[in-house]
């Protein structure tokens, strides 16, 4: 919204506080300015001139010359502009004059005739953009006459943040800023005059609420004459510059009366009304009506509506009828000015996506009292500038919307407390007059009577009249302070400590990146994962996307999709995200439950044919490296038939915590894969990370270094895959007391090893606590350790 | 011969062949000569047990000393040549970008994230976690955001089909967390939660469906808006690593009285004004006010008793001013080339 300095000035004596001085204090205690716009900044040889001949210039067609009087002489003037007349009054710059474009005009032969000046359009002088002709002024100015002298032919507006006055309906017009700014520099500000017109008496209207819950107060005065004539040029320029085209003149202080108090009022054509009658009413089924802005609309069943007996006239506090709006030709206008409830308003404009001025402020709860005030300052208007304009004696009220006040009791020792300032209950006191609160003492405390305007909902309790207490004092006097805090550990959730651990471990060890993909699946990425028909999800009704309604019960569907995304330019790609899954239980009323996961991906965009299978190892190896950082024990089993359905059919496994399953880590089935890279293979895993860190933790105990060496030997073997790897080991160990660990030197299969099988190497590592073992010991154990190979039934290579 | 004097005459023989050797390749064949299995210092050294029983130990000692006195002549000389003349061709260019193993990237966003929670932990708050399902009672009632408020409009949030009785939203807000920890923790209370939030929103440059905030909320007895202010200060200060002075504007938010936004004096120009700042000396940080008293009330603390700050800042707007990330799609678009810069 666009507030104008001058328009404020009219209210309150701002003497030479700049507008930047306004804005910050404004911004400080009231409301955010964002900007501050200037319209036209006169230098003192731009004057009022009277066109008093035109003529062609001799040697340019699109030139004229012109004989303009500026008061003190007679100037010739060569114009360009098509719209120059003799007769106008229009701004002149004459020799001297620097414009803000910061041309300083002088006498200057044009086409061989000296032009002494310029006449200027609005863009010339920066009071708006327009540049088509020059600009037009009223006759009544006196040739001479300094521009900055014209009635807000300049003005300064303020921009203020519509959203830092969406609780404030109070501020929703000049009116309130006027007295804002009063109070904030302990100035008086002069009150606005209203008709003494009151509602008691007989008028020809009669006006039915038909619906009372969307329409507390309406009211209704009668206008005849020529209503649909041109407003002054000073009352044009004023809603021009807050943004507002002018119309009519009933319609211009109209919007004049919005721009000032805040307060929307429709005028309609009386003689387009049938009936003599207003109901406020409901929509039904199909009705429709063509608005203001000249869009025919259809009216969604409920919206509330202005009608005649006949049809609907206007769409309720937020656009009028074309069919009833005031023409050149009226004769005879109503003039309304209602009182709509804000809930009613909002969900109507929101229903027809149509939010104008009116509607923006009574979905604000404007004070109910602005209903009668509004009328009468109508008729104040029309009397004042158009003061031939016949207004009916009496106006029609209806509606029964109380005027709303509310008593707050103040305790300052709350108020100095909650602020943390010492003020002085006289401060607090002369503090709320200045806001033209009623406040009366009682004992130690004050009675606050809250006047209606501030009462519809902003200030309703003690808090409220403490903040008006605080901002006025000026919350930049209050020194900032550290609370005395007593000792306590503070710490992360576990589950949040356990993810950022294994997010150090994954990027600065493992080398995976850290992604963030939305909760709501694509269906498109839940399909290619399968599976995602059987499981319960928790759906959003009103989704961005009707394929992307499903919040996630994996983060793998995601994933995958960013290995899509970046697979034609990476050999190579490591991701992992950890965030929150959504998992419902059908029956279930609580929130569904929402762990953790944490999920990682390693693709390759190429894989030799030799090298199968190699991806999930080394995304196991990563797991198993999780597991000694997390301190949390993990294990591993063939996942068989109810593997999730993106896995590869054998190279899949379970992942197990000390509790119980945790996840899967498997390779991505070669079909998916496919789709993904042609020549590559994708492994991953996901496990539930709340779930696992609850799992007791789990560390290997320290071990005292040994006294005497060991001895390593190398055993060779072919084995079939079902024949466990930790079956093998468990035997093993079992047989030697000798045997301290067996570590993994090679696995290998394919070609000449027989399918379903694999060559593994196995070192064995002997030692004893008490002496050095001898050669002939060490025979005797590897002798025994190929026995137990032996029946096992794998084939001893070597 | 006799061994004592063999012994000398290699020795000395292989102390003149040390001192005259020009190249490593000579010298490591001289190693193999004397101490390899054939070696001529080898062999002399398996004499020991053939010798009369009195002459062992002397024989045992000067070998040993020989050999030392050989074997440190012979490095001594290898490092010397070695140093002496550099290699003949060049091998290594110092320019060349040496062999990585690169490491993975932490998502701007999140690092911001843990960022500021060790900052608050270091403050003394509990960081905690909450729901990003939740119900409207939390999301809304809760924080006195009554049923016919703009902000409960579909526009802005994402409502879930809930079982019959139950209403859903993904959070449009932290602020959830203030009633949940006051329950969870009671009063007195130090907590921030931080967390994904959710607006049904369309994405463009500047607007997301799903971002990051950290709510923060501080209840005690006697909390006033100084404190407000100073723990703020101190906050960003440890943020953003230098002083940072704060100012309050009025604001409006329907969980706290007195509302506020927080503006930061400009990095740029401290408050002067500058293009940074769009020329106001501030730049917007976060919202905050004073705990209204029905959220107090909702959470059973005694409204009377107690009283407390709040405040919810976004971390993804924090994290693009940080980088100057020109577009908050990049977020969650999963493009390497975009979180390999970070």
């Amino acid at each position: 919204m666009l507030i104008s300095l001058s328009w404020l000035r009219e209210f309150v004596e701002l003497g030479d506080r700049t507008p930047e001085t306004i804005a910050h204090d404004l911004t400080m205690k009231t409301a955010l300015i964002e900007g501050i716009e200037k319209r036209g900044e006169f230098h003192p040889n731009l004057v009022i001139g009277k066109v008093r001949s035109k003529d062609r210039h001799p040697k340019a067609d699109r030139l004229s010359v012109c004989q303009v009087d500026v008061g003190t002489q007679v100037l010739e003037i060569v114009c360009g502009a098509a719209n120059v007349a003799a007769g106008l009054t229009v701004a002149v710059a004459t020799p001297g004059a620097t414009l803000k474009n910061g041309v300083t005009i002088q006498p200057t032969p044009l086409r061989g005739i000296t032009s002494h000046g310029m006449i200027c359009s609005e863009r010339e002088l920066a009071i708006s953009e327009n540049h088509d002709g020059i600009m037009v002024l009223e006759d009544e100015l006196v040739a001479g006459t300094p521009l900055s002298a014209v009635s807000n032919l300049g003005d300064t507006m303020l921009e203020i943040d519509n959203k830092s006055i969406t609780h404030r309906p109070d501020l929703w017009g000049h009116e309130g800023f006027a007295r804002e700014l009063a109070a904030i520099y302990r100035l008086p500000w002069k009150r606005l005059t209203e008709s003494t017109l009151v509602s008691v008496g007989e008028t020809p209207w009669r006006v039915s609420i038909e619906a009372p819950e969307g329409c507390g107060r309406y009211a209704l005065l009668e206008v005849k004459g020529e209503v649909g004539r041109p407003s002054p040029k000073w009352l044009q320029r004023r809603l021009e510059h807050a943004g507002l085209r002018p119309l009519s003149l009933l319609v211009d202080i109209s919007n004049l009366m919005l721009l000032e108090i805040g307060q929307p009022t429709h005028p309609f054509d009386a003689d387009k009304i049938a009936g003599n009658h207003i109901v406020v009413r409901r929509s039904r089924p199909g009705e429709q009506l063509e608005t203001l802005d000249g869009v025919k609309r259809s009216l969604p069943q409920g919206t509330l509506l202005i009608a005649d007996d006949a049809s609907p006239l206007a769409i309720a506090g937020i656009m009028g009828g074309e069919p009833s709006s005031i023409g050149p030709q009226t004769k005879r206008a109503v003039i309304e000015c209602a009182w709509f409830d804000p809930v009613v308003i909002r969900r109507a404009a929101t229903a027809l996506q149509l939010r104008t001025d009116a509607s923006a402020r009574f979905e604000k709860n404007l004070d109910p009292a602005l209903v009668e005030r509004g009328i009468r300052r109508f008729a104040e208007w029309i009397r004042t500038i158009a003061p031939d304009l016949e207004v009916a004696a009496h106006y029609r009220l209806v509606g029964e919307k109380p005027i709303p006040t509310a008593t707050v009791r103040l305790r300052p020792t709350r108020c100095r407390n909650k602020l943390g300032v010492e003020l002085s209950t006289a401060d607090m006191r002369e503090t709320l007059e200045r806001l033209e609160f009623g406040v009366a003492a009682s004992g130690d405390e004050l009675q606050i009577q809250v006047p209606s305007f501030r009462a519809t909902r902003d200030v309703l309790a003690e808090d409220d009249v403490i903040e008006e207490i605080g901002r006025l004092h000026g919350y930049e006097k209050i020194v900032p302070t550290l609370p005395r805090t007593e000792t306590r550990s503070v710490e992360l959730e576990p589950v949040n400590s356990a993810a950022r651990r294994a997010g150090q471990l994954l990027r600065d060890r493992e080398g995976y990146s850290e992604v963030l993909s939305y909760p709501y699946a694509e269906d498109a990425q839940l399909e290619r994962v399968g599976g995602a028909g059987v499981l319960p999800y928790v759906e959003i009704a009103n989704p961005l996307q009707q394929t992307a309604r499903r919040l996630r019960r994996s983060l793998i569907p995601a994933l995958l999709g960013f290995v899509d995304k970046n697979m034609h330019q990476a050999e190579e790609i490591r991701l992992y995200e950890s965030g929150k899954v959504f998992l419902p239980k059908a029956g279930d009323t609580d929130l569904p439950y929402e762990p953790v996961h944490l999920a990682a991906v390693l693709a390759l965009r190429s894989v030799k044919k030799d090298h199968s299978g190699g991806l999930v190892r080394r995304i196991k190896g990563t797991l198993e490296e999780l597991g000694l950082r997390l301190e949390r024990g993990l294990s591993f089993e063939a996942a068989g038939a109810d593997r999730p359905a993106y896995a590869h059919a054998s190279r899949c496994a379970r992942v197990l915590g000390a509790n119980g399953p945790i996840g899967f880590l498997a390779e991505v089935d070669p079909a998916i894969a496919a789709g993904l890279t042609k020549k590559g293979e994708i492994a991953l895993f996901e496990i539930d990370l709340t779930a696992w860190i609850e799992n007791p933790r789990h560390r290997k105990p320290y071990a005292p270094l040994p006294k005497f060496p060991g001895i390593a030997i190398d055993v060779s073997f072919v084995a079939p895959f079902d024949l466990a790897y930790e079956g093998i080991l468990a035997r093993l160990s079992g047989r030697s007391k000798l045997l301290r660990s067996i570590d993994l030197v090679d696995e290998y299969f394919g070609a000449p090893v027989p399918a379903g099988q694999r060559s593994l190497t196995l070192r064995l590592n002997y030692r004893d606590d008490e002496r050095t073992l001898t050669a002939a010991e060490i025979a005797i154990e590897s002798e025994q350790a190929k026995a137990t190979l032996r029946e096992l039934g794998v084939e001893l290579r070597g | 011969m006799n061994p004592f004097s063999e012994l000398e005459s290699i020795v000395a023989a292989a102390r003149q062949r040390i001192a005259v050797a020009s190249t490593g390749d000579e010298l490591e064949a001289l190693r193999v000569e004397l101490f390899g299995r054939k070696g001529t210092l080898s062999g002399l050294l398996r004499l020991v047990g053939t010798l009369p029983p009195e002459q062992r130990g002397e024989f045992g000692k000067k070998a040993n000393e020989g050999k030392n006195a050989v074997e440190a002549e012979l490095d001594a000389r290898l490092l010397a040549l070695r140093n002496a003349s550099p290699s003949a061709t060049c091998d290594f260019d110092p320019t060349t970008p040496g062999r990585r193993r690169p490491s993975g990237h932490e998502h701007p966003v999140l690092a911001v994230r843990r960022e500021l929670e060790d900052v608050f932990l270091s403050m003394g708050f509990r960081v905690v976690d909450g729901p990003e399902l939740e119900t409207e009672y939390y999301n809304f009632e809760a924080l006195n955001i009554p049923d016919h408020h703009p902000a409960r409009d579909s526009q802005d949030t994402f409502f879930a089909k809930a079982p019959a009785g139950e209403k859903w939203v993904l959070r449009t807000h932290t602020s959830p967390g203030q009633v949940r920890s006051l329950k969870r923790f009671g009063a007195p209370l130090c907590v921030v939660v931080p967390g994904r939030v959710y607006r049904n929103e369309a994405c463009d440059a500047t607007h997301e469906s799903a971002f990051h905030q950290i709510e923060g909320l501080v209840v005690d007895r006697g909390i006033s808006v100084s404190h407000l202010k100073g723990v703020m200060a101190e906050m960003l200060s440890r943020v953003l690593r230098r002083d940072v002075r704060v100012r309050l504007r009025p604001h409006f938010f329907p969980f706290v009285e007195p509302g506020f936004e927080l503006d930061m004096a400009c990095a740029l120009c401290d408050g002067a004004g500058c293009s940074l700042c769009k020329r106001t000396g501030y730049i917007e940080m976060l919202g905050c006010g004073m705990v209204h008293r029905h959220v107090l009330a909702a959470a059973g603390i005694d409204p009377e008793e107690f009283s407390g700050f709040a405040f919810g800042m976004g971390i993804d707007r924090l994290t693009m001013q940080r980088w100057q990330i020109e577009d908050i799609r990049h977020f969650h678009g999963g493009d390497l080339r975009f979180f390999e810069q970070y």
